[in-house]
């Protein structure tokens, strides 16, 4: 029988706690969960103006120095807060969800923006943030600083034009990595648990001991050492700023209780990140307290957590021994942690914003996977982490579950069973088997690879051993082919890029066109590369981050920051989106005009340059559109004649990523310095599309392109094995930066234990033949329906749109119709 | 050897163990007033036209070479089953994939090939085949053979049947199958044969055939429909037959739902049953107290 208090809440032991929706929540965390609900997102000025006065300050020394000052100076004089309750303390901004502003990288659109061109920040489709005239006069003040001298505008004056016009044809796209920090990173979270960052900062100056200043070379990464060293006495200031707040708030506060908690929180943050986590809760406040630096520093997104029940674990353990905590306790810190997570947020331009809608930070956190010697590595904490996924329901971290052959089925039956709960599309799935070939095809030592994360969406790294899992401008594929039929022109702004050999109007077979477009490929994917030699060059310029590269394997021993090549592991490449879609399109070429002979090229050229629209053709515009939809085999079927077209197009892009292209780190020490790619596209599907007319797959000019290596909508007919089948005929090898598959499941496919075995050998399979990533969303159509007419009463409605979850009711109505028009497979 | 196939369906999980591919085979003795599969009923292949996607454009009348399609007020453009020689040119023309003919011969070697593509999830789920319909037993030659193959890679056969077939049908292939979904409609041979053309005792004889000699797992399955076989006093004397009946390893109760009637517009048939709406598995709880009165154990799926 259960004890129950006079508001009719559980006891169980000391704490109370609140029924919910069928699960037991904890009274504080409910209480903490809910305040993150009530809490608008905001901009926040301080950090912009404490930053731009320092920079201001320090104009001609070198960049490392001046930015770490900056840095230093963020740290010592933002306002601090710690709220009610809380477990795990510390803010990025003054506000939670607020964002703070990094005017150093872009202001173009940071001024148009806050006056309203092309929305005002609290009047966007989707995404918006709130802000006070106060807020927007101060900021506006510092962009004057700024301008002439951020990263975006510096790099687009550097360009060539051909680039440029790649760009604004939104052929290829870097406004993610020039416009803000780079991210995609993941710092070596197990280094500071184990010894703090008092053994970096001997390390820095055991370094900077060993270097002889008159040595040529040496000065500038003395700079740089000199720079890590300031960056992490920053944080340990940071941290002891936090402690002083909950001492202060110690001496006034009532309850004995809560009195006792911010002592204690204040001994921890007293003692960590400086020295090593003596307790698990210590351990978990280090993680927390670096993550915030790393996000204050620069803003780069998807900075990822790694392997935490991994280095974690031995603190819960002991603690667990000495009988300092219990299961459920360690359970409110991972889920206090996680509310905390989901404080943070980043403000992006709207173009940017529309390829990463839902307020991403890209915080992905892995359990599971195996030890060194191959054995299963899941741990207490690894289901804890599932447990409190399913039970607080956020989107932030994202919960992925690394599998290998040993990983139980009971494991992954909690997850799905969590899954199930959490309605978003959590925990994912992710395939150590395809991750390591690919690891190990770029020379990855065998050594590193067992300890590879999906970092941000999917993206492999090696924590604390690798820079920027992703980095580099986007590929729109389908785009690219756009032009190919369109002899080598963007039909929408007119700029001529390649010259084809022959017009596509005369080709005599689909394998001729697509030559043509394996060389229009070429041609762009060479632009990217060249785009992201000329970013990384002003990057070092003027982007220097030296704190978070002292957590990175060996940017000390080096004396280089990750832009400067100072990680072990290195390789460029940034998402692509549409090759499904592009797979498609060939397919459809080959049936209409090569096989069936219902159209030639001419007449398919003018079907789609008339966006389907045409009625007076012979067959009409619409019929030529419908038979592309419903006659041409497509993608995701199982269906040699349609995934044959899209296994051709990745071979292709992902040998010329892997063998042809160098990033600018080659040859300075990280390996491979080659590119990659991703397939996850996250709303940038949507964004890509917008530019490209209509296409041969059926898509209308303005629609998405497919999402991830999903195939495209609607377009799945044969159940979700066969879709499996077909996804995992692609050469995963290449795509060191992940492939998203994200399946819609019908409810009834989990109702029973049974059909969640099912799931499992599904699975299974699918990583046996190296799928590397699979997602399930599990709503009906008719939850969404209903959120987007009235999304209040849905505001935690969460949907995984790739690679990520999202609040549903933050998407733009586009977006939410994009993931309601996916296919709903029966299973 | 072949077999008129009408649908195949992967990753079915309403339909046995673990992961299953299930092949619909064509033709039935039985008329059942609630079939949801109208297109299975005939041996020959037949002209199904998706009521709900067609933009009712014509193609399929213009290309028809024996002018079997004209269009019907209330229906749209339906095939007429005796001028129709299922050639395909209509579904071929059709852009909007409106147009199917429900019916195709299928070599068994073919068959085999075809569920074999979901063979590692087979392997992964213990899973395999089932051969639904229609009335399978009609190709007791085919099944016996993929039957046979499949057993070989270690996966399993299921045969959903409706019980109305000659005993030697069943006989010639039971010994090859992992399991059989027995229909189970009406207790009474006069109602039987009033809601489905035929009176029960073939059905019972045969089920007594298995009961004393099939090696797999039998289950028996009763499609509960309002109005025509809920009577309490109906249920209740299935269940006291049921109950002499040894080796059924167990009974299921599947709701009525009503999906099959775009199918019936589709070939231009009228739906027997009418505005009768499809039924949840909670307005069936009172079957689990009839079933404890009488001793037995049921599942409702």
């Amino acid at each position: 029988m259960l004890t129950k208090d006079e508001s009719g809440n559980i006891i169980i032991g000391e704490t109370s706690y609140i029924l919910e929706r069928g699960v037991i929540m904890r009274e504080r965390i409910k209480s903490l969960r809910e305040e993150l609900f009530t809490a608008d997102p905001r901009i926040c000025p301080e950090r912009c103006v404490i930053f731009t006065n320092s920079m201001k300050k320090s104009e001609g020394k070198p960049n490392a120095l001046r930015r770490a000052q900056g840095f230093y100076e963020v740290l010592d004089q933002m306002t601090i807060y710690v709220n009610e309750n809380e477990l795990i303390v510390g803010n990025q901004a003054q506000w939670p969800k607020s964002s703070p502003i990094y005017p150093e990288y872009s202001t173009e659109w940071l001024e148009e923006e806050l006056n309203g061109n092309p929305y005002y920040l609290n009047e966007r489709p989707g995404d918006r943030f709130y802000y006070s005239e106060e807020d927007k006069k101060q900021i506006l003040n510092c962009v004057e600083y700024w301008k002439g001298r951020s990263l975006y505008e510096n790099l687009r004056a550097t360009l060539p034009d051909y680039i440029n016009r790649a760009w604004d044809a939104n052929v290829i796209d870097d406004t993610w990595v020039s416009a803000a920090g780079l991210g995609n990173e993941v710092v070596d979270y197990q280094l500071v648990v184990e010894k703090g960052l008092a053994d970096v900062m001997e390390r820095i100056k055991a370094r900077i001991d060993t270097l002889d200043p008159k040595e040529p070379g040496n000065i500038k990464k003395i700079w740089f050492l000199q720079a890590a060293l300031k960056g992490n006495e920053a944080v340990v200031n940071f941290s002891g700023r936090i402690a002083e707040e909950c001492e202060r708030q110690a001496g006034f506060i009532k309850d004995k209780v809560r009195k006792e908690e911010l002592l204690k929180l204040s001994d921890i943050c007293r003692n960590v990140p400086l020295n090593p986590a003596r307790t698990f809760h210590e351990a978990v406040q280090s993680i927390y307290m670096i993550l915030l630096a790393v996000h204050l520093e620069s803003n780069g997104h998807a900075i990822s957590l790694g392997r935490f029940d991994q280095y974690v674990y031995p603190l819960y353990k002991k603690d667990l021994e000495a009988g300092r905590i219990t299961r459920d306790g360690a359970l409110e810190i991972i889920e206090a942690f996680f509310i905390k997570c989901n404080e943070l947020n980043k403000l992006r331009s709207w173009p940017d914003t529309e390829f990463f809608l839902g307020y991403q930070m890209f915080i992905n956190l892995a359990v599971g996977g195996q030890t060194k010697d191959g054995e299963d590595a899941i741990n207490t904490v690894s289901e804890l982490c599932i447990e409190a996924c399913e039970e607080i329901k956020l989107f932030t971290p994202s919960v992925s579950i690394k599998w290998f052959e040993k990983t139980p089925d009971s494991f992954l039956l909690k997850a799905l069973n969590a899954m199930e709960k959490h309605q978003g599309g959590q925990p994912a799935f992710y395939n150590d088997k395809a991750f390591m070939r690919t690891l190990e095809n770029m020379g990855i030592p065998e050594e590193d690879r067992y300890n590879w994360v999906p970092d941000g969406c999917i993206e492999a790294s090696i924590p604390g051993k690798w820079d920027f899992a992703a980095k580099g401008p986007w590929l729109n594929v389908e785009k690219v082919l756009e032009i190919t039929l369109h002899n080598g022109t963007d039909p929408k702004t007119g700029f001529h890029f390649v010259d084809l050999d022959k017009k596509i109007e005369e080709c005599e077979s689909v394998q001729e066109i697509f030559k043509a477009y394996t060389r229009v490929l070429k041609y762009f994917i060479d632009l990217q590369v060249e785009t992201e030699h000329i970013n990384d060059e002003i990057h070092v310029r003027q982007d220097i981050n030296a704190f978070r590269s002292s957590l990175v394997d060996d940017c000390i021993g080096r004396g280089l920051d990750l832009v400067e090549g100072g990680a072990l592991y290195s390789a460029d490449g940034g998402p692509t989106a549409g090759s499904i879609s592009a797979g498609d399109s060939l397919t459809s070429i080959e049936k209409a005009v090569f096989e069936d002979r219902l159209l030639t090229m001419k007449e398919l050229m003018h079907a789609l340059d008339t966006n389907f629209e045409d009625q007076t053709t012979v067959p009409s515009g619409s019929d030529i559109r419908a038979f592309f939809l419903n006659k041409s085999p497509k993608y995701g079927n199982d269906d040699e004649r349609a995934d044959k077209w899209v296994v051709a197009l990745e071979e292709f892009i992902g040998r010329v990523y892997r063998y042809e292209c160098k990033s600018s780190k080659y040859g300075k020490g990280p390996i491979p310095c080659c590119y990659s790619y991703s397939q996850s596209p996250v709303t940038g599907n949507i964004a890509f599309g917008k530019s490209i007319g209509a296409t041969p797959d059926g898509r209308k000019s303005g629609e998405p392109v497919n999402n991830g290596v999903s195939p495209a909508n609607g377009a799945e007919k044969n159940g979700a094995t066969a879709a499996c089948n077909s996804v995992m005929k692609l050469p995963t090898i290449w795509m060191q930066k992940g492939a998203i598959f994200n399946m819609r499941l019908a409810k009834s496919a989990l109702e029973t234990e049974e059909n969640k075995r099912k799931i499992i050998a599904m699975i299974k399979v699918f990583f046996d033949n190296y799928g590397e990533q699979i997602q399930f969303n599990v709503v009906d159509s008719k939850i969404y329906k209903e959120a987007m007419k009235e999304p209040e009463k849905y505001k935690d409605l969460m949907v995984r749109v790739s690679g990520y979850s999202a609040l549903f009711t933050s998407l733009s109505p586009e977006c939410q119709l994009d993931v309601i028009s996916r296919t709903e497979l029966e299973v | 050897m072949e077999a008129n196939v009408f649908n195949i369906e992967r990753y079915a999980t309403e339909d046995g163990h673990g992961i299953r591919t299930v092949v619909f085979l064509k033709g039935c003795a039985l008329r059942c007033r609630w079939c949801a599969n109208p297109e299975s009923q005939e041996y020959r292949p037949e002209n199904l036209l998706n009521v709900n996607t067609c933009i009712n454009c014509g193609r399929c009348k213009n290309v028809c070479p024996n002018n079997a399609i004209w269009y019907r007020q209330g229906y749209g453009y339906i095939a007429d089953k005796n001028l129709c020689k299922a050639c395909g040119n209509c579904a071929d023309a059709c852009f909007m994939d409106s147009r199917k003919i429900m019916g195709r011969y299928w070599e068994q070697e073919d068959l085999l090939k075809e569920i074999l593509k979901d063979e590692q999830y087979f392997k992964m789920s213990e899973g395999g085949v089932t051969f639904s319909g229609g009335e399978p037993f009609y190709y007791p030659e085919v099944i016996l053979w993929v039957a046979g193959e499949m057993r070989k890679r270690g996966y399993t056969t299921l045969v959903e049947t409706c019980g109305y077939v000659p005993l030697e049908n069943i006989r010639k292939c039971a010994d090859a199958l992992d399991y059989i979904y027995y229909d189970f409609k009406h207790i009474d041979p006069g109602l039987h044969k009033e809601l489905t053309g035929k009176d029960n005792r073939l059905i019972i004889r045969n089920l007594d055939w298995l009961c004393n000699n099939f090696k797999g797992v039998l289950s028996v399955r009763y499609p509960y429909i309002p109005g025509c076989n809920s009577k309490e006093e109906e249920i209740k004397s299935f269940f006291q037959f049921i109950k002499g009946e040894k080796k059924i390893a167990e009974i299921i109760f599947l709701p009525y739902h009503r999906l099959g009637l775009p199918k019936y517009h589709g070939l231009g048939r009228e739906y027997e049953m009418n505005g009768m709406k499809s039924i949840k598995k909670e307005q069936m709880n009172h079957l689990y107290k009839w079933a404890e009165e009488c001793g037995i154990e049921i599942k409702i799926q």
